[in-house]
């Protein structure tokens, strides 16, 4: 009985991912100097010719400003735009 | 992980039924430590569970004593309030992370100073926008 308990206690553990968790504090450490780079980057200003898309751009920044992953994967879009 | 951590980590487990919580809070410790270490933030933070607050109850939360998700600030000399606020901003903005603590029955989100013991304590239910599915 105490064995499956333990077999239970372990696989629920699991099941939980920590993926979140990190990301809040990797977001404390990284996230406001990337999302100084980015908002220069993405600036509409710099792009008259694609501004709608470089607005939508700094709206998507300025959403999630305190997640650094998100930041990243904006980041990854915006290189392969530009 | 030193005697003293395994049995607290034990002894939360017992309390909570699995160790999912612990499993969270370990996680966020350990990079806690290596962002501090490498020099990402210059204040070094710990994760622990903690009373909550009864108002921020929900249909989820656990004991009152246990449904606090405490972040504490061990090198606290200085702290502005703002700091306070903009730690909890990294948490209370990741609505994803706000419905994992819920699940897992934290309803209380408190950002304080190691020794100081000055702080803040934010609702989770209140930025998770699920007003209209809780019992009245």
């Amino acid at each position: 009985m105490m064995i499956s308990w333990f077999k239970k206690l372990f696989k629920n553990s699991n099941k939980v991912s920590i993926h979140e968790g990190i990301n809040v504090v990797e977001s404390i450490g990284k996230a406001k100097s990337l999302y100084k780079e980015l908002i220069i980057l993405a600036h509409p200003d710099r792009h008259p010719n694609r501004e709608e898309l470089y607005q939508e751009l700094t709206n998507r920044i300025n959403a999630n400003r305190y997640n650094y992953n998100e930041l990243v994967k904006i980041k990854e879009e915006l290189l392969s735009v530009e | 992980m030193n005697i003293g951590e395994f049995f607290k980590n034990l002894l939360n487990s017992l309390l909570d039924g699995s160790f999912e919580r612990m499993r969270i809070i370990n996680a966020m410790n350990m990079s806690f430590k290596e962002t501090f270490v490498s020099g990402d933030i210059n204040r070094m933070c710990k994760v622990s569970i903690s009373q909550g607050d009864p108002d921020f109850k929900h249909p989820m939360s656990s004991f009152w004593f246990r449904s606090g998700f405490k972040i504490s600030i061990v090198n606290d000399s200085n702290v502005k309030d703002s700091e306070y606020e903009e730690i909890a901003q990294y948490v209370l903005q990741n609505k994803t992370f706000i419905r994992q603590l819920m699940a897992i029955g934290f309803d209380t989100l408190i950002v304080q100073g190691g020794t100081t013991k000055k702080g803040k304590k934010f609702s989770l239910k209140g930025y998770a926008n699920l007003d209209s599915y809780y019992l009245q």
